[in-house]
């Protein structure tokens, strides 16, 4: 079994030619006549050589087992060697599998990750978040301690209740303040997860009372990015917002802080004894509880347990106002699934887009099946002298499927491969908000649910080609010579059919797509009224170091003088609302109108003086604010939709507005100019009228520092580092990074289901190409006869490649136009995802009619190229 | 090949290849060689056609092959009749034969 197969049967045909020479030259010819005639006697070894191979696996064998093995791996060298005889056919039906392989495994491994498995801890049926239901509301909220508390030690519905507060520190890294987001949890917060320390330990019961010894439990990541994965972590201490803290653990690689009350981002863990907050608080909800539920205890039973001992709590410590005691009487207590929480309605989302995905590859299987049926036809000769020389219908149809199942195989793991760049593509484009991303991989399930789907398109693609062979008698196949196939009409009617609905399918997808795609387009060059690029933002919470309007607006003050002296820098402001966040703070204003008012909400921002030439926002009229506008007459500067909106068309510096309606006692304030709008929240979102406030007249704690330099933003995100450290070096930065990052982040979303159905849409497309290009083989083949008539009655190839494309392109034109009128009013769901394009953009149409109707003609004219190419003798020999 | 050549009937030329090894076993050249010996070259074979057909009787287990050394010193595939190959020339032979005389007694008749 170690020589190479052919190796035998060469050397047999190799003696029997010398023979044969020795007995020609013994008969007087010269050496190489005899040699001549030796290789002609013989005929043409290549065919024999594989009749030979064909024969010798066509056979029975002796032993049973030994011969499923043998003639198993014949077939599988048999199935092989017919790829490579048949390359082009081999790679289109492994592509389009692999392309319908990677894309489910893909979606797959996202549906499996969010909605499949459990959550990533032990017995996680029974985790639960578990919280006080406000009248009206449905969900449950934050908790309050005392409350936690009493939960905590009385109920008998929970194994373990465990309470979380998120909180942001400041740690002192390589000399700089940084936040750090951390969360106080109650001593068994980890055990309720099933968690333990990968390096030391948790929180203890011990830890968590008021005035015992500071610890603090780091995130792996926190660990390896803040820490340089320290050996000697445990036992450092650490200041965090300047209480000393000793690390006593690291938590594993692999543990994911429950995304349903932290959305993945904290990085450190305390007692909750040592959190900021008042914990003798009754009616104050702040907490966020997990619970795990006793086994056998359902999630109604809890929560109705809890609502009865929340009740005679509030009895036993009555209310001491009315207002509260009514509230009290209202309130419930409600669990909620931990899994259900974590996924929300991302859930239907994906299922459709698996549906979806899962239709594309039964297309496609549908696709390489015709493939094979048309393919089957060309090998008619191989299988008939299979069948002639003795091998039965079910070893002819073992190898057709041993053939399928090979190249189901090889796509499957081309499939794979896709499926790692399109999991990474989807987890690159994901807006964060999805939950569960951290968790996706491909891991063995996934690579299992691949197998199995190859397996069965391998199956399902393979039935079809060897039951029409089952279908055909052996004898009668090998008198015909088998190339010609009963002409089905229904079946071919089926088939124009489906060629039909995959075109109507990829059209209506690549509407959706070429909408989005537009939208997107436009959206990223919509024009946000300020110039992103260049700035550098710091965002900065100051609450913790300067108590007090005065302080705060200092401290703002001289961090852009500082910056705006800084070599490098052109400008510097500060301002509460960055634009592109979705942060917003509107207010009812009154304006004067002649000799009444007129109100309005307008949306409130507060800044320094340098804030539109920072952002380079025009300012049509008037004068930016100045130092000396801190005293004397109030003042803010408006938006021209704001402008607009009161007095369009006339002048508006110098005019009064207030805040609150017409009766409202607030003071005047003097518009000292108007600038040009901007979109404040997203790209895609017009922002309407805008009031800029003096910040020294109106401060605040929560603040970003922007700066526009010459340099790249590298330098001049360390130069303000640097001189934010300067002017106090215990402030932290909460974030800090070029504008434009917060830009990218608006489009994330549409980016995200613009690829997403971009990818669907090219797959779709790419199936439907090889639909019609199946198809039309297949329909060729049978009319090879006809072809080769017209051709020797004197058509010309055009016209017969004329009237075979005419064949294939009607079906194909009804499916595109089918399509077409379909994705006019199904598009209307895009609705809320378009920009600046109406659902039925025409150009969109029409581009997709023209691609469609390029790639449709070329994947008919092929096949039907190759029709007239044959020779009209030979195709007539045939029947 | 004379003017009265043969052109072999379908199915027969197995019949043929088995009697050809019935007696000593033979390789390939061996057996076309005795074809043309006995039908006195009025046989038309595409001499490389003998080998599917023996691989094929060999992979029913009609045939036994072993390589093995010629007179000249050279491997050669001999092939030789099994005791399945045995029962089915003998089977085959009498079939052939029924055949051949009943296609004769009609020939023979006058119509």
């Amino acid at each position: 079994m170690s020589k190479r197969p052919d190796n035998p049967i060469d050397r047999e045909f190799e003696l029997h030619i010398d023979l044969e020479v020795e007995v020609l030259m013994a008969q007087g010819m010269s050496e190489p006549d005899a040699r001549r005639e030796a290789m002609r006697r013989f005929g043409n070894r290549g065919r024999l050589r594989r009749d030979c191979e064909i024969v010798s696996t066509s056979g029975r064998s002796h032993s049973f087992a030994t011969m499923l093995f043998e003639s198993l791996a014949s077939d599988l060298r048999q199935a092989l060697r017919s790829f490579r005889q048949a390359p082009g056919f081999a790679f289109t039906a492994a592509a389009t599998l692999a392309l319908g392989i990677g894309a489910t495994t893909t979606v797959f491994s996202v549906v499996d990750t969010l909605l499949l498995r459990p959550l990533p801890y032990p017995a996680s049926d029974r985790l639960v978040q578990v919280g006080t239901v406000y009248p009206g509301r449905t969900q449950p909220s934050s908790v309050s301690p005392l409350n936690f508390f009493d939960w905590r030690e009385q109920n008998d519905a929970f194994e373990s209740l465990a309470a979380s507060r998120l909180e942001t520190q400041t740690v002192i890294r390589d000399g700089y303040p940084e936040s750090i987001l951390s969360a106080g949890v109650s001593a068994g917060f980890f055990e309720l997860l099933g968690a333990s320390a990968v390096q030391g330990r948790t929180i203890l019961p011990e830890d968590d009372r008021p005035g015992a010894p500071r610890v603090a439990v780091l995130r792996y990541r926190a660990w390896q990015s803040r820490w340089g994965g320290d050996p000697d972590i445990v036992g450092r201490s650490v200041s965090l917002s300047g209480n000393p803290y000793t690390l006593v653990g690291v938590m594993p690689a692999d543990f994911h802080p429950p995304e349903a009350i932290y959305h993945g981002d904290v990085d450190l863990w305390i007692p909750l004894a040592h959190v900021d907050d008042d914990l003798t608080q009754r009616d104050n909800g702040f907490l966020q509880v997990l619970g795990r539920l006793r086994e056998g205890t359902s999630i109604e039973v809890a929560s109705a347990s809890l609502t009865a001992l929340q009740q005679r709590v509030f009895e036993q410590e009555p209310a001491d106002n009315e207002r509260l005691a009514e509230l009290r009487s209202q309130l419930r207590v409600g669990a909620v699934s931990l899994r259900e929480q974590t996924v929300g309605d991302t859930g239907n989302t994906m299922w459709l887009f698996f549906g979806a995905v899962g239709l594309l590859l039964a297309i496609a299987c549908a696709n390489v099946a015709n493939l094979f049926l048309a393919r089957s036809a060309d090998r008619g000769r191989e299988l008939s002298l299979r069948a002639a020389l003795g091998a039965t219908r079910a070893r002819i149809i073992r190898l057709l499927l041993v053939e399928s199942l090979t190249l189901a195989l090889i796509a499957g793991v081309a499939g794979v491969i896709l499926a790692v760049l399109g999991v990474r593509a989807f987890l690159a484009l994901a807006p964060p908000e999805l939950p569960r991303l951290s968790e996706v991989t491909l891991d063995v399930r996934v690579l299992a649910f691949s197998a199995c789907v190859s397996v069965l398109t391998g199956l399902v693609f393979g039935i079809a080609p060897a039951a029409r062979q089952a279908n055909r008698d052996a004898r009668e196949a090998l008198a015909e010579g088998a190339q010609s196939i009963t002409a089905g009409r229904n079946r071919n009617r089926l088939r124009r059919a489906m060629v039909g609905i995959e075109v109507a399918v990829a059209a209506v997808l690549l509407i959706g797509a070429g909408l989005l795609a537009n939208s997107l387009i436009r959206l990223t060059s919509v024009d946000p009224g300020f110039e992103p690029d260049g700035v550098v933002r710091m965002a900065l919470y100051i609450g913790d170091n300067y108590e007090g309007g005065e302080m705060r607006a200092a401290f703002f003050t001289d961090v852009v003088e500082r910056l705006r002296s800084a070599p490098g820098v052109l400008s510097a402001a500060a301002t509460t609302d960055l634009p592109m966040t979705r942060n917003r703070s509107v207010s009812e204003v009154t304006v004067e109108i002649g000799s009444g008012t007129n109100s309005a909400d307008v949306t409130v921002h507060r800044v320094t003086p340098g804030y539109f030439e920072t952002l380079r926002i025009p300012v049509i009229a008037g004068r930016d604010f100045a130092s000396a506008d801190r005293g004397g007459e109030p003042i803010a500067i408006v938006s021209r939709a704001f402008a607009q909106s009161f007095w369009p068309d006339q002048e508006t510096v110098g005019r009064r507005f207030k805040f609150g309606d017409a009766e409202s006692d607030a003071e005047w304030i003097r518009i000292i100019a108007v600038t040009g709008d901007i979109h404040q929240h997203a790209l895609g979102v017009e922002s309407g009228p805008a009031v800029y406030l003096y910040h020294e007249r109106s401060p605040f704690v929560f603040g970003n520092v922007m700066a526009r330099g010459t340099g790249p933003s590298a330098d001049l995100i360390a130069l303000l580092r640097r001189e934010l450290r300067a002017l106090d070096n215990r402030q932290p930065i909460e974030e800090i990074g070029p504008l434009t990052n917060q830009m990218s982040l608006t489009v994330t979303r549409p980016r995200f289901t613009a690829s997403l159905v971009g990818s669907f849409a090219v797959l779709a497309m790419i199936i439907a190409a090889v639909g019609i290009y199946g198809a039309i083989t297949y329909i060729v083949r049978q009319r090879t006869h006809e072809v080769g008539i017209r051709m020797a009655l004197g058509a010309s190839g055009h016209a017969v490649v004329a009237l075979l494309m005419r064949q294939g392109l009607t079906s194909v034109a009804i499916g595109g136009l089918a399509g077409l009128v379909v994705a006019m009013p199904l598009s209307r769901v895009l609705e809320t995802f378009v920009y600046g394009i109406g659902t039925t953009d025409i150009p969109t149409y029409v581009s997709v009619a023209l691609l469609l109707a390029i790639v449709s003609a070329a994947a008919c004219w092929f096949p039907a190229q190759r029709a007239v190419r044959v020779d009209p003798a030979r195709t007539l020999r045939t029947e | 090949m004379g003017r009265n050549s043969v052109d072999l009937l379908r199915g027969t030329f197995g019949l043929l290849l088995l009697q050809a090894v019935s007696g000593e076993p033979r390789h390939g050249h061996e057996i076309i060689r005795w074809l043309k010996e006995v039908t006195d070259d009025d046989l038309i074979v595409e001499e490389g056609a003998i080998y599917p057909a023996l691989h094929r009787l060999e992979s029913i287990g009609a045939l036994r092959a072993e390589w093995n050394t010629t007179e000249n010193n050279r491997q050669a595939k001999y092939y030789r009749l099994t005791p399945k190959g045995r029962r089915q020339l003998e089977a085959e032979r009498s079939k052939w034969e029924r055949y051949a005389n009943t296609v004769g007694k009609v020939l023979g008749a006058s119509a």
